[in-house]
């Protein structure tokens, strides 16, 4: 089950630093926007902007990790009760299901970001479709390679159960 | 529209992350189904990711994180230690005291039960309660932490209603209290019952050197609920405020973070907000999709043949929130129902701040319930103890629970007076 943990690669390491960047930026920038407003008495005019814009990265690209790491928050109770040799065949063809989901938001999400060109941020008058929509179909690409190298190497159960780091259950979630 | 309602649940049960259920679902309805484009997946996805009320989120899970890892659960632990003192069943106060502190800052359940329960449980039995009380006391109190503000359930509750934020935070204060004192009488009960050993006294000074040492952790709540509260900041500036705030605290005051924690902090935090988040993106497609394809007059009509009566509908939503909070994680059963909801609740005048805690109440107990119920796996984790002998302790609290449920349903006062009294001043 730890496979994943032992064989980092330099893609995986890449993209924990990319979301660590995006977390810290993400503080980092309200802060100075609250520092902004009320110490200094003039709102920044940007920071909504990038700050709404780099969510929509973090949440996406963290949702391609997750799918790495195995921690999707996901109802674990009715697979668990399946005898192992189904659930495995359950879980494969899941996974294989999620890939193509993957791939069809990639496929779909670059039409969509070709189809916007031209179109500015309102704030800082960047290109709109890559600052904010190419979040998606990047994000899913990553996924969906994450998603078939689990494949390649048979790790179809979510592992769900059995954190790996301290800060509790993933499956923990919203609550 | 079945098709898309009864995939998403096939998908789901089978195990399907909930957030990839959802989006394949909808894609697969769009697709089959309707003559829209299916771009309008992709779209709606990056849109419903899109919201500065979510982004309290992370900054709310990351300040409970810092909170724990900076030793600030610690030295309000050590605080209540001395504050409480002798009484019979001393040390089970003190887990309320504590949960009540650090609900104030943290806004999720699991995470506190973690760092409160690894240090209460293990010092409860050197005293000698039975353990499995000291877990399911833990696992009970943890529910405390949702209710009192901040809270991730409120802020997505929130995002999916169109309510404040801030309003619905005050509404959870009072029936917070009101749960820190129903545990505390159960507490007391149990003491009783059980001869649970007395608490220690402690001496003055070191009541005055736990206050001292913990200032600059109680400064903590003191920021955040004085700044929402107070009309200064937004919940979200008031999150990035108490990141920033838990790691000055942490680094400088404390110094008890190091550098090199930090990263893997922010990193796990990261995850498990992406996670959540994802599931809110792709919610928000299928809600768009369902309230596309769904006959509103007829779905209202459909309550409204079953009952008139408002107070049925919401003994209705009560039973059914709980049936699924046994088998389904909360901030999930939060995020698919609300959207099929709000129409519901608008038709029966429902106040939908009131509907909100009723909602998070309802959704703590099922955190409590077998078989899934994931304070109870956290605490047994922690304790270990298993999940049976914990329900042996759990259900008194269980029980106190749903009464408190019941009165914040069936009295709205207590959600909705303090959000009277302030008015309008909340952002």
């Amino acid at each position: 089950m730890k496979a994943n943990k032992t064989n980092n690669s330099a893609l995986d390491r890449a993209t924990d630093v990319l979301l660590t960047v995006l977390s810290v930026s993400l503080v980092g920038i309200m802060l100075v926007a609250v520092f902004f407003r009320y110490a200094l008495g003039h709102a920044l005019y940007w920071s909504d902007e990038v700050v709404r814009y780099l969510f929509v990265w973090f949440t996406l690209l963290g949702a391609a990790i997750c799918l790495r790491q195995r921690e999707h928050i996901r109802v674990e109770y009715f697979a668990e009760k399946l005898p192992m040799r189904i659930r495995r065949g359950v879980e494969r063809a899941l996974l294989v299901a999620v890939c193509l989901f993957q791939l069809a938001m990639v496929v779909l999400g670059f039409v969509w970001v070709w189809s916007m060109r031209g179109a500015l941020t309102s704030a800082l008058q960047w290109p709109l479709n890559w600052f904010f929509y190419a979040a998606l179909p990047v994000s899913m690409l990553l996924g969906l390679a994450y998603g078939l190298r689990r494949l390649a190497r048979g790790e179809y159960v979510e592992s769900g159960s059995a954190p790996d780091e301290a800060a509790g259950s993933p499956e923990g979630g919203a609550s | 529209m079945t098709l898309l309602i009864g995939l998403m649940l096939l998908l789901m049960l089978l195990g399907m992350p909930i957030a990839y259920a959802l989006g394949l679902s909808s894609l697969i309805y769009v697709v089959v189904c309707t003559d829209i484009s299916p771009m309008i997946v992709a779209q709606r996805i990056c849109v419903g990711a899109d919201s500065l009320i979510l982004l309290a989120l992370p900054f709310f899970l990351l300040a409970g994180e810092i909170m724990n890892a900076a030793g600030i659960t610690r030295r309000l632990t050590r605080l209540a230690l001395a504050v409480i003192g002798p009484p019979r069943g001393g040390l089970s106060y003190v887990v309320v005291t504590v949960n009540v502190l650090v609900a104030m800052v943290s806004g999720a359940a699991i995470a506190s039960a973690a760092a409160v329960g690894s240090t209460m449980v293990p010092m409860m039995e050197r005293k000698g309660y039975p353990r499995s009380f000291a877990a399911a006391l833990n696992a009970a109190a943890a529910t405390m932490g949702p209710i009192i503000p901040p809270s991730v359930g409120f802020i997505i509750y929130a995002s999916l209603s169109g309510v404040s934020v801030g309003k619905l935070f005050i509404a959870g204060t009072l029936p917070g209290l009101l749960l820190a004192a129903g545990t505390a009488l159960v507490c007391a009960w149990a003491a009783r019952k059980h001869n649970h050993p007395a608490g220690e006294h402690h001496s003055r000074r070191e009541l005055w050197e736990s206050f001292l040492d913990a200032i600059p952790a109680l400064l903590m709540p003191v920021i955040i609920l004085g700044g929402i509260f107070g009309g200064l900041v937004t919940p979200t500036e008031a999150g990035a405020l108490a990141v920033g705030y838990g790691l000055v605290a942490g680094l400088v005051i404390y110094r008890s973070l190091r550098w090199r924690d930090l990263p893997g902090i922010f990193l796990v935090t990261a995850r498990r907000t992406a996670s959540i988040m994802m599931i809110i993106a792709c919610a928000s497609c299928f809600g768009f999709l369902i309230t596309h394809a769904i006959d509103a007059a007829g779905f209202i009509g459909g309550f409204q043949s079953l009952t008139q009566s408002r107070a049925v509908l919401l003994l209705l939503l009560m039973g059914l929130i709980l049936a699924l909070g046994t088998v389904m994680e909360g901030g999930s059963i939060m995020i698919i129902l609300t959207p099929l909801l709000l129409p519901v609740l608008k038709a029966y005048q429902i106040d939908l701040i009131h509907f909100g805690v009723i909602f998070q109440l309802a959704i703590m107990i099922g955190l409590l319930t077998p078989p899934v119920g994931m304070l109870l796996f956290v605490m047994s984790g922690i304790s270990r103890v298993s999940v049976r002998d914990i329900l042996q302790h759990v259900w008194p609290f269980l029980f106190m629970l749903c009464v408190l449920l019941i009165l914040v349903t069936y009295i709205p006062g207590l959600s909705l007076w303090l959000v009277e009294w302030t008015g309008t001043r909340i952002k």
